[in-house]
């Protein structure tokens, strides 16, 4: 570990909160009030706050219809967050948006686009806000693996790169475009080779470990923002969950058994392995681990149920009348 | 191709790509967050020298020569103008606009709602469409529906100087994405430009001609031409309103409704297709909202319902001219 206690704790306790925002969502969705598609962030949380950990409050980020962790992590509000999957005019985007299209002005999260790769251009406009207006400011745009399918992907890089934007394009690799795998859709599969083509600097990083992101994040960051030269960090995890839909494929967050898979140095969890590292080198940090293991699911089952019983509420006022419950759910 | 009846001084005609371009000065110089971004704009001035002149002026961070990449293009201007710059797109043409469809669909026209209001996107796309060229299938379309059916974009097609330069202005000074069509065969033409800072509304028809007998509503460069039509059919005693589109989203319905309560007819006229085109959506309104006062069915008239044809006399069968017009009335009119 190459961070003070205090950022990787913080590293820990934002993962845990998206953790926990998505598995409040595969909790609450069969309630039919939360409503929707739902792209889940679960096994990808170190990528969204290893990068954002890093990057300052004035820098802007936008990302894609997986966008959940990367609005909390750029500090999004998680009460709003949940209210707009709600429906609420109390939610981020006043109930218009839903989950793929969650929004924070005060954040600098500047939303997200949910037809690929839509983003990816729109970080280099934002590059251009920040270069003009001289704020020194630095846009991130995210993608995901498939959006480098796409051909605006790279006509972004290259715009971004002759005019010299400040912009960080973060391509999230889990390997799979919805169920494709990347070898079945690219014959050149290392997407930092193909940035460094465009003239773009480039860097990998295993995003299982949110230190090693935040390193490598660290490091394009700098070369970003004292050029004024977009970079690509390229980065590599499992998605543990469905593509689509309200399903995870690994347990809810429970303080014993995540303690026992912290020990598993191989493990795909990246608050698994974020545990582990703190507890390797800080072993007297145990306790802070666990309050955070702990205690943040709690808050969020509470901001859960704050919001559902706003939900229910407004319906009533409303007079609006759920529809009945479906038979399965399409995921 | 002035109208008015005094003959004014000749420094008060201009070119139409010149009024645009006066519009682009005057702007960028009362608002250093408005930026121009496309292909050719720079050094070389435009496709159409409406942006010549404008590098020297103000610098290329603010002139942008950008690769022939309409998606980012797009892209990057909607997200400059999500952090408060105001950029003005040129694309070549319209027909190259349906490369970056995506992003002005999903993306410029939906942002604003889409946050709920929290974020805006206000930014200019300006591209010429329209025939007559000889520049055959993949440069010479209008598709002005095709931004017309999208909530969310605001759409204009000026056909005077004076309306270019005013209604670029307010274009640029809008906080909603607006498409604004330009017209090839327009950029020629010369019109009196008033004097100083103006701007002309969006969203606003105008009438051009009064007249009592039949209603013509034109769209782009068809208002031109209804207006020429209408001024021949004087003599065959045919007294024709003319009524200028200018804006396709949103449509002025006030001015067509009342024109049509006053005369009973009603020809509507595009260059391009007709078939779930702007003249469809009018005369379908126009027939919702005067049925009680028509005297005749609404007429459409649009271009030849095939992609454009190379040749001169196969292109020029395939665009409305003023004599299709004529017909067209003489027929709604019973002449």
């Amino acid at each position: 570990m190459d961070v003070t206690a205090e950022v990787a704790l913080e590293c820990l306790e934002r993962m845990v909160v998206i953790r926990a925002v998505e598995e409040g969502i595969c909790a609450e969705y069969s309630n039919r009030n939360i409503r929707g598609p739902v792209h889940l962030s679960i096994g990808q949380e170190a990528m969204a706050v290893g990068v954002l950990n890093v990057c300052r409050p004035e820098d802007v980020a936008v990302s894609t219809h997986r966008d959940h962790a990367h609005y909390l992590a750029k500090g999004g509000s998680v009460g709003a967050m949940i209210d707009e999957l709600y429906g609420l005019e109390s939610g981020c985007s006043r109930g218009y948006g839903g989950s793929m299209h969650l929004f924070s002005g005060e954040a600098n999260f500047m939303g997200a686009s949910a037809v690929l790769p839509g983003s990816t251009p729109i970080a280099v406009g934002l590059g251009l806000g920040c270069k003009l207006d001289g704020r020194r400011a630095v846009a991130v745009g995210f993608s995901g693996d498939g959006a480098s399918d796409e051909g605006s992907f790279f006509e972004a890089l290259n715009l971004a790169a002759v005019l010299k934007l400040p912009v960080l394009f973060v391509c999230e690799n889990n390997g799979l475009s919805t169920n494709t795998p990347l070898a079945a859709r690219q014959a050149q599969t290392d997407i930092s080779a193909k940035a460094r083509a465009f003239g773009l600097v480039a860097a990998n990083a295993d995003a299982v470990d949110v230190f090693a992101v935040r390193r490598a994040a660290a490091e394009v960051l700098d070369h970003v923002r004292s050029t004024s030269q977009p970079a690509v960090l390229a980065l590599t995890a499992d998605r543990l969950c469905a593509h689509v839909g309200p399903v995870s494929t690994i347990d809810p967050i429970d303080t014993g058994a995540m303690l026992a898979e912290a020990a598993n140095g191989a493990t795909r969890d990246p608050i698994a392995s974020c545990v582990g590292a703190i507890l390797r080198d800080e072993p007297q940090l145990r306790g802070e681990c666990i309050e955070i293991l702990e205690g943040v699911p709690t808050r969020i089952a509470a901001e859960f149920r704050r919001a559902n019983a706003a939900f229910e509420d407004r319906n009533a006022v409303a007079g609006l009348v759920a529809p009945p419950p479906p038979k399965s759910h399409t995921v | 191709m002035a109208t008015r009846t005094q003959a004014p001084a000749a420094t008060d005609e201009k070119l139409y790509r010149v009024a645009l371009r006066e519009a682009l000065n005057e702007e960028m110089e009362r608002d250093d967050s408005v930026y121009l971004i496309g292909e050719d704009i720079g050094k070389f001035g435009g496709a159409y020298r409406v942006t010549e002149g404008l590098l020297d002026r103000f610098g290329a961070q603010r002139v942008v020569d950008a690769p022939i990449a309409e998606e980012v293009i797009v892209g990057c201007a909607i997200g400059s103008a999500m952090l408060g710059l105001r950029p003005v797109v040129e694309l070549m043409t319209i027909n190259f606009s349906l490369v970056a469809y995506d992003q002005i669909v999903n993306n410029a026209a939906k942002i604003r709602y889409m946050f709920g209001g929290e974020a805006k996107v206000p930014m200019v796309i300006r591209m010429p469409g329209g025939a007559g060229h000889q520049l055959s299938a993949q440069h010479s379309h209008s598709l002005e529906v095709i931004y017309g059916l999208i909530p969310g974009l605001l759409v204009v097609a000026p056909t005077t100087p004076e309306d270019a330069k005013g209604m670029l202005k307010s274009a640029i000074r809008s906080d909603n994405p607006v498409m604004f069509l330009e017209s090839m065969s327009l950029y020629n033409v010369r019109g009196i430009v008033p004097p100083g800072d103006y701007t002309t509304p969006l969203g606003k028809a105008a009438l051009r001609r009064s007249g009592s007998d039949v209603t013509i509503v034109g769209v782009s460069r068809m208002a031109v031409l209804a207006h020429e039509a209408a001024k021949q059919l004087e003599e065959e005693d045919v007294d024709a309103e003319v009524i200028d589109l200018r804006s396709i989203r949103p449509i002025d319905w006030e001015p067509i409704v009342e024109s049509v309560r006053k005369t009973g007819r009603c020809v509507v006229v595009e260059e391009g297709w007709s078939t779930y085109g702007v003249t469809a959506e009018i005369a379908a309104g126009v027939s919702e909202r005067c049925f009680d006062y028509l005297d005749a069915p609404v007429r459409r008239l649009g271009g030849a319902q095939v992609p454009m044809p190379y040749s001169l006399p196969l292109e020029k069968a395939s665009i409305p001219t003023s004599e299709n017009i004529k017909q067209l009335v003489r027929a709604v009119v019973g002449k």
